[in-house]
């Protein structure tokens, strides 16, 4: 039987001026929701996504730790804050900043779910195949399929 | 506490002390998530001015709202 939970591992990303970000390699089921809850707002007590809210929550969602440091280069703290701590500190940074972290972030997030769709077809990067589906007879000469490779990715 | 990246519990009221095999933790717990804190490695985070302290715990016991624990060297920045 697989585990449907997974160990909590990071990924760091390098950006631009040498500096780097920790991120979590996988968001949870639970993590997902928190990213949309903190784009809910309540009108008359109608729910309302707040579309720009997405880029910050998403970040904040993902984000650990950081090395961006403020104007008078002191260190950023974020790592062990909590969440509301965290995108305070995002929505500090300058516009281009804020867009290259959030695409280095949405890079990774692509990448891991390719990863996960390549593992659900099988660990050994075969497609397996349905149960439904009959066999098929090999022929002489038959064409071979490469096997998918998931994605690889630092771990820290 | 936290699970890797997750928190485990909230403590207050933590002591720490040097002990034979390391450091002993005291603490009362605020709150606690069952299955993270069935999870291991586990870690103790103490905020301190500029970041935090980060052990890891080696031992765990929780009785009610007490935690007794012993911790492993602290971990470099």
């Amino acid at each position: 039987m697989s585990s449907r939970m997974r160990r909590p591992e990071t990924v760091k990303l390098d950006i631009s001026r040498g500096d780097w970000l920790l991120v979590k390699k996988y968001l949870t089921a639970g993590e997902q929701r928190q990213i949309f809850k903190h784009m809910l707002s309540y009108t008359n007590d109608k729910e309302r996504y707040q579309s720009l809210e997405y880029g910050p929550s998403l970040v904040a969602g993902y984000l650990l730790d950081w090395s961006i440091e403020d104007a008078d280069g002191k260190a950023v703290t974020i790592r062990d804050q909590p969440y509301e701590s965290v995108l305070a500190a995002i929505d500090m940074l300058d516009t281009q900043s804020f867009q290259e972290i959030r695409t280095a972030i949405e890079a990774h997030a692509s990448a891991m779910e390719q990863s996960l769709v390549a593992e659900k077809n099988d660990p050994n990067g075969e497609p397996v195949s349905s149960a439904t589906s009959p066999s098929r007879r090999r022929s002489a000469g038959g064409m071979r399929t490469s096997p998918i490779s998931p994605s690889t990715s630092t771990i820290s | 506490m936290r699970w890797g990246y997750h928190q485990a519990a909230t403590l207050r009221d933590w002591t720490i002390e040097k002990s034979a095999g390391g450091y002993a933790l005291s603490a009362q717990v605020v709150n606690a998530d069952t299955f993270r804190v069935s999870q291991r490695p586990l870690t103790f985070v103490a905020p301190v001015q500029g970041g935090s302290w980060r052990f890891p715990i080696t031992t765990l016991q929780m009785t009610g709202v007490s935690l007794s624990a012993t911790l492993g060297p602290k971990e470099s920045v």
